[in-house]
């Protein structure tokens, strides 16, 4: 009598476990779906916004050059994690040319380029906001992939830990406070 | 500590909906049978009630249809009564407020409010909504115009 009690236990405790880990797998897909959308539409910004600013920014052509290579890395990138890493070297990127773009106050004067600022700088803010919500379930999966019992059943099922979206390393040095006074550019 | 946070907060308005509603019923319906006592429609008669209750029927569906209207159209109302009108991206400001807008729904894992739009002078803005999926955001259009991106997101 005891045992097959025993036994419906274990079994609807696979059950659940498996539905679980399933529903968090696909919270995952969905997350990186969200930031997939902003990712596309962040590609499709950098090209109009390079045309934009060139003509302007003729001295920081190293800047523009290091955005537009990372997004074409991005763009070929094979497999997620190179993807994630070229993503996060555009953050970097763009975050210096967006502080750069502020030594030349002609361009608050091209409505377009202010149109394009406004349109990356929300961009970039939906995407750090995606990207917190995508490692907190990635986080959550990974917890549950490897914590007892459930990690007995894990990988007889195929579940495997996913990759973190992290920063790139340009994101994580400390920037460079330079108090010096030094004549401001025209 | 987890009421401070706004899913604590937004449970604990539910409850209180729910307790609100419930204490609005039984207090349209004391008053229905408060009538029909004084107008004898019932009455005790040997520890039996005796009669019909019409009146207290009748209040407890006033008070049911109007919970139901209120808590199905409230926001709706409430956008009536300002004359508010949705927020379009007709120019940049709008644009950027309809824009901190979806930012904020995302960093807050919810779906974005409505935009609405009230054509005053004095900055202001509120939200309202019975749920997240229903919810709409109203902002003055003097908030619309003064407020930077910088200071929309700060």
């Amino acid at each position: 009598m005891v045992f097959p009690i025993i036994v419906v236990a274990i079994v609807a405790w696979i059950v659940f476990a498996y539905n679980r880990l399933v529903s968090l797998r696909n919270q995952v897909d969905n997350s990186w779906r969200q930031i997939d959308v902003q990712l596309k539409r962040r590609h499709d910004l950098i090209p109009n916004l390079i045309e934009a600013v060139k003509g302007y920014m003729q001295f920081e052509r190293d800047t523009l050059t290091q955005v537009v290579e990372a997004r074409a890395k991005a763009v070929s990138a094979p497999d997620q994690a190179s993807r994630m890493a070229a993503e996060s070297q555009i953050t970097a990127g763009l975050g210096k040319m967006l502080a750069v773009m502020e030594n030349y106050p002609q361009l608050k004067a091209d409505e377009n380029v202010l149109k394009l600022q406004e349109e990356l700088t929300t961009t970039e803010n939906q995407i750090a906001f995606a990207r917190q919500a995508y490692n907190d379930v990635v986080l959550a999966l990974n917890t549950r992939i490897q914590i007892f019992p459930t990690n007995l059943i894990a990988s007889n099922f195929g579940f495997k830990a996913a990759e973190y979206f992290k920063g790139a390393p340009e994101e994580q040095a400390v920037p460079k406070v330079d108090l010096s006074m030094t004549t401001p550019r025209a | 500590m987890g009421s401070s946070n706004f899913r604590g907060l937004e449970a604990a308005n539910r409850r209180e909906t729910v307790v609100l509603v419930v204490a609005f019923m039984l207090l349209f319906g004391a008053l229905g049978l408060g009538l029909d006592f004084a107008a004898r429609n019932i009455a005790i008669i040997d520890g039996h009630l005796i009669g019909f209750p019409v009146l207290t029927i009748a209040a407890l569906v006033f008070a049911g249809v109007q919970s139901i209207v209120s808590y199905y159209s409230g926001a709706s109302l409430v956008l009536l009564s300002v004359h508010a009108r949705p927020l379009t991206p007709d120019t940049p400001k709008h644009q950027m407020v309809l824009d901190v807008i979806d930012e904020m729904a995302t960093a807050a894992r919810m779906p974005a409010p409505k935009p609405y739009l009230i054509d005053d002078l004095s900055p202001n803005a509120f939200a309202t909504g019975r749920d997240p999926a229903h919810s709409v955001i109203c902002v003055t259009q003097d908030w619309s115009i003064k407020w930077t991106g910088k200071s929309c997101r700060e």
